[in-house]
């Protein structure tokens, strides 16, 4: 759309994207470099192995629920959906981030996404990867999980199409699909890079066979642009789909409280809410880590933070428009909902908790020297990262536990494996994570050289 | 040079320390004539893929035809199961409940539409491609990092193996490299 | 000599202004005192067509103005001066909205009626659906909105000053623009509830004021395009106005046709489904009677048709041709207008009630054009004292 142009420039001219002094060598040589060292960093060997050990954990847990079936959970009547809905819809958010950071800001030329999109998306396929466990786990026989596709069968039964779930199958397949083509192509070039650059044999063929052949040619650049920039295109309805499908998952429904329309937006919203908050959390220590600071600036920090700011702003009016849309129905279910038992109930703790971190501790953003500190962001990134998977516990439990019928009214506990579960997946996600930043290069090296190339013509022309 | 000599050679390439003067020595290439040619960058350079003369590709056509047979399939899959061949009525909803068809619709389309998008762009580059004479010129390595060339190919009409490459040189190129087929 | 010209030009100028607004009202007021009480109520709701439409053009406005702010970007730059004059036209709607309280409130509002007293669901809202509650919460919206476009609007004028000050009164604005975005957000979803919604107080929807400034944003925007378009035409201007700015307006304008679309389409999906009997008879009294025909074609119309249109990058590079489909979607827009508040009085489509609802759309249109382009006029159409003015011309040439 716009350029990124005009007053965000002037407003920070004296914070580059890119710190001074390099050249299209010294990026490549800086990026490559992390992936083609035999070294393994004892910091790197002590995480990965940390988490590793979660993953054990992810291991343990799923072998006793295939072993004993989804009774080890907490769920029951009357809360059948319990922490396999809420981390499934908690990491499906958290995957928009890659997505949104690629498509909608190529698609307005913002050119500080160069440095944390390869990363935001890789983050995006990992966090489908967990998501998609839940639900596949949740319906008791995972070998059985093909029967949600369409295919001819003996009982000549098809899928019911009119269910939001079945929806949700096709949205988050079609979303994981897409994702890993647009961060494969995104690839491409750099992986013929690192073969060009690579000195152990092996690694030349691994990079050679992945990178297809890559030759940088001007024809194939001109139609792999068009390419990706389609992509892009495609993607930004997407992401907007995805959560919409998810957010049908309840608003479909008749429940007091998850039947609202401002369902859609809102849960995009915060879908991409917390992708940003993750992004920061993994952002902020990698760029330490590996000493990344002069590619991912504090003006990176600085936009994200604005971002997060805006979509938590949304996410805000979304419960205040749940409030006062329950008054204001005049309906006395939805108004017991809302003010009774979400607000006064058993679970309003996790209701005050849950505004206090996704609405009241970010206001702190509107001061420019937040934005500025990474040590203030990572704290708040937490902050909404943890006030994100309350928001989904209490739009879940809270309209479950008690419905129309006070007679069959309960509580939902989670038990130790719901949590082992749950753990084991952030346990995954950091392990790919991990294994990503080593073997993968973090930053896109061909678009890192195209902005200097712009920087160098911008300063050449004025 | 025999008929032969120039059967086994592939073109000649010029190598450029900066993009600017490969887009010049593109412009120069292409004025006098010669069309078979192609260009290396470690990135996209809008000015030489100008200079190259390539205004248009079909990825966007392509995109669209598998966009719209995306929502074709996918619409006609949930009228096919639900009307047709598997009638149940659920939730007192109508059996052509085409609100509730919209989500698979859409999310098909863009299947669809992105699956081609990288399958066509692949293919259209000829991808994957496990050799190619290019990477026999030495240096060529560096066009994935830092360097950029301009190869001038045999089957051009022009080409002649000493004008050519006195072409090149005149372009001040840092080296001039013949590349074996 | 020179201050009591300008004084002299200003005063005549509020006093044209302030002509036409009251014969504006006026029109309304003397052609819905008396009669019919059925018929008075029927003209009241042409009005509120006519009023919501000429708002949503200039609201959409000064959230342009502050969005323009907020992100930058040469589109932003070069429509600011439409931005601005659209915004300083609220005014009028504030004194038509008078109108409103004064004579049209309980020819409009079921709620506002006696017999309300007896709905056991009115009467559970009647603290927010109350007739003084309804002037308050109207005075508020238009104290924030008149402040916030007045007071960008002057802010803006001094980024005319030394080069050295410019940047910095433009980030003014945008700090002013943060917040101001947050307080437009919620008066602007109130409205919409007081407003439009509020014609079937039985009826709620939690999205309605989401879709409600979607909508708004469309209408801005197709009108920021028409005046765009038709300036480029002039010599003088077209040479800063390229087609790069054409082009980011299109792309604009599809994103806006989606977002409508896919608002729209999730509050039907999500009450079509739930069928659930205080919510699901808006759209059966939207989907019979007529009303039907009105629905189809705002899917074809309003947004299958200029989606895919608007698809084409030859077509967006093109002022003319992208000025054709604005004007069609502003069209679009009185439709989609026409679908919200008509069908909620008028239980089936009518020729004389769509004849009615045009002419007042015509006659306040008129009205507010020509106060627009009093506005516009008196201050050049691109803001060349901008200091990113520059920037925006040149991204303007690619």
């Amino acid at each position: 759309m716009a350029s990124p142009s005009a007053s965000a420039h002037i407003a920070q001219e004296s914070d580059p994207i890119i710190a001074p002094g390099h050249s299209l060598g010294s990026v490549t040589e800086k990026i490559s470099s992390v992936v083609l060292t035999k070294e393994f960093r004892p910091g790197w060997l002590a995480g990965f192995a940390l988490c590793a050990g979660l993953v054990m954990v992810l291991a343990i847990s799923i072998g006793w629920l295939l072993i004993r079936g989804v009774g080890i959970w907490g769920v029951n009547i009357p809360v059948g959906w319990g922490f396999a809905i809420i981390n499934f819809v908690w990491w499906i958010g958290i995957g928009h981030a890659g997505t949104l950071i690629s498509a909608i800001l190529l698609l307005l030329n913002q050119e500080w996404r160069t440095s944390i999109n390869r990363f935001a998306e890789a983050m995006t396929i990992f966090a489908v990867m967990c998501a998609g466990m839940f639900p596949l786990l949740h319906v008791g026989r995972p070998w059985f999980a093909y029967w949600m596709l369409p295919h001819p069968n003996t009982y000549a039964l098809w899928q019911q199409f009119r269910s939001p779930l079945q929806w949700d199958v096709f949205a988050v397949s079609t979303y994981a699909t897409v994702s890993m083509l647009f961060w494969y192509v995104g690839l491409i070039p750099d992986l013929a890079t690192l073969r060009d650059r690579a000195k152990n044999v092996f690694a030349k063929y691994i990079f050679a066979f992945l990178s297809l052949g890559w030759r940088g040619s001007s024809r194939h650049w001109f139609r792999y642009e068009t390419a990706y920039l389609l992509l892009a295109g495609l993607s930004t309805p997407l992401v907007v789909s995805v959560h919409t499908v998810v957010s049908f998952d309840f608003a479909v429904g008749i429940i007091p409280g998850w039947h609202a329309t401002i369902f859609p937006p809102y849960f995009v919203a915060g879908a991409i809410y917390s992708g940003f908050a993750m992004v920061l959390t993994l952002a902020i220590p990698i760029r330490k880590f590996f000493k990344m600071e002069d590619l991912i600036t504090s003006r990176h920090l600085d936009n994200m933070a604005k971002v997060m700011l805006a979509t938590g702003l949304i996410v805000g009016y979304g419960y205040f428009m749940e409030a006062f849309m329950a008054w204001y129905s005049g309906n006395d279910y939805e108004r017991y909902l809302l003010f009774k038992n979400r607000m006064q109930g058993p679970y309003s703790p996790f209701y005050w908790a849950l505004i206090f971190c996704n609405v009241i501790a970010i206001q702190a953003l509107w001061s420019k020297k937040v934005r500025r500190s990474p040590v203030a962001l990572f704290i708040l990134s937490i902050i909404v990262n943890i006030g994100m998977w309350l928001e989904r516990f209490v739009i879940v439990v809270t309209s479950l536990h008690a419905d129309f019928l006070p007679s069959s009214w309960g509580m939902y506990y989670p038990t130790i494996w719901d949590v082992a579960l749950y753990l084991g997946t952030i346990g995954f996600f950091l392990m790919m994570m991990f294994l990503f930043v080593r073997f993968v290069p973090m930053i896109s090296i061909f678009e890192v050289r195209m902005l200097l190339e712009q920087k160098k013509e911008k300063e050449a022309a004025s | 040079m025999t008929n032969t000599e120039i059967k086994s050679l592939f073109g000649i390439m010029a190598e450029f320390k900066d993009a600017a003067s490969l887009a010049e020595a593109t412009k120069r290439a292409y004025a006098m004539g010669y069309r078979q040619m192609d260009a290396y960058t470690p990135y996209p350079v809008e000015d030489v893929i100008h200079a190259l003369g390539l205004r248009r590709n079909e990825i966007p056509f392509i995109v669209f035809l598998g966009g719209c047979l995306g929502a074709i399939v996918g619409f006609s899959m949930c009228y096919y199961f639900q009307v047709i061949d598997y009638p149940l009525v659920a939730g007192g909803k109508p059996l052509n409940s085409w609100p509730m068809y919209i989500p698979i619709t859409f999310e098909l389309t863009v299947l669809f539409a992105a699956l081609s998008a990288v399958f066509g762009m692949l293919a259209l580059n000829g991808f994957p491609s496990p050799y190619h004479p290019v990477f026999n010129c030495p240096h060529f390595e560096r066009a994935s990092q830092d360097r950029f060339f301009l190869c001038i190919e045999a089957t051009d009409p022009l080409f002649d193996l000493e004008k050519t490459k006195q072409f090149l040189l005149s372009l001040k190129p840092v080296e001039v490299c013949e590349v074996a087929r | 000599m020179k201050l009591a010209m300008k004084l002299h030009d200003q005063a005549k100028t509020l006093g044209l202004l302030l002509f036409l607004v009251i014969l504006n009202s006026l029109s309304f007021g003397a052609t819905m005192h008396g009669g019919e009480p059925s018929a008075k109520s029927d003209l009241w709701v042409s009005f509120l067509i006519a009023y919501v439409f000429w708002f949503h053009i200039a609201a959409g406005g000064l959230a342009f103005l502050m969005i323009q702010y907020l992100t930058g970007g040469a589109w932003g730059v070069m429509g600011r001066r439409v931005f601005e004059a659209t915004s300083s036209t609220l005014p009028v709607f504030a004194i038509l909205l008078v109108a409103m309280v004064t004579f049209g409130v309980p020819n409009l509002y079921e709620w506002a009626r006696p017999e309300a007293a007896h709905d056991v669901i009115l009467q559970k809202k009647s603290a927010y659906l109350n007739v003084p509650a309804f002037t308050i919460r109207g005075v508020i919206y238009f104290v924030v909105w008149i402040a916030l476009s007045f007071l960008l609007v002057k802010l803006g004028a001094s980024t005319s000053g030394a080069e050295s000050e410019g940047p910095h009164s433009r980030k003014k604005c945008a700090v002013l623009s943060g917040p101001g975005m947050v307080l437009y957000g919620l008066t602007m979803t109130f409205a919409s509830i007081d407003w439009v919604m509020s014609l079937e107080p039985h009826w709620y929807s939690s999205l309605y004021g989401a879709l409600f400034v979607a909508g708004q944003l469309l209408s801005a925007l197709a009108f920021t395009i028409v005046v765009l378009a038709v300036l480029s035409r002039k010599q003088d201007i077209a040479k800063f106005l390229g087609k790069r700015h054409f082009h980011d307006y299109g792309k604009l304008l599809l994103a806006f046709v989606m977002l409508w679309a896919y608002l729209s389409f999730s509050q039907y999906l999500i009450i079509w489904s739930g069928n659930l009997a205080e919510e699901v008879p808006y759209y059966l009294k939207r989907l019979q009677g007529g009303w039907e025909k009105l629905a189809i074609t705002l899917i074809i119309a309003h947004f299958a048709l200029p989606f895919l249109i608007l698809l084409s990058r030859d077509l967006k590079r093109q002022p003319f041709l992208l000025l054709l489909v604005a004007v069609f979607i502003l069209f679009m827009r009185f439709c989609e207008v026409l679908f919200l508040v008509r069908p909620a009085v008028t239980t089936s489509l009518s020729l004389s009630a769509l004849l009615s609802d045009l002419f007042a759309v015509a006659i306040m249109g008129v009205c507010w054009i020509f106060i627009f382009l009093f506005i516009f006029q008196k201050r050049s159409p691109l803001p060349f004292e901008d200091p990113t003015f520059a920037e925006a011309v040149a991204h303007g040439r690619h």
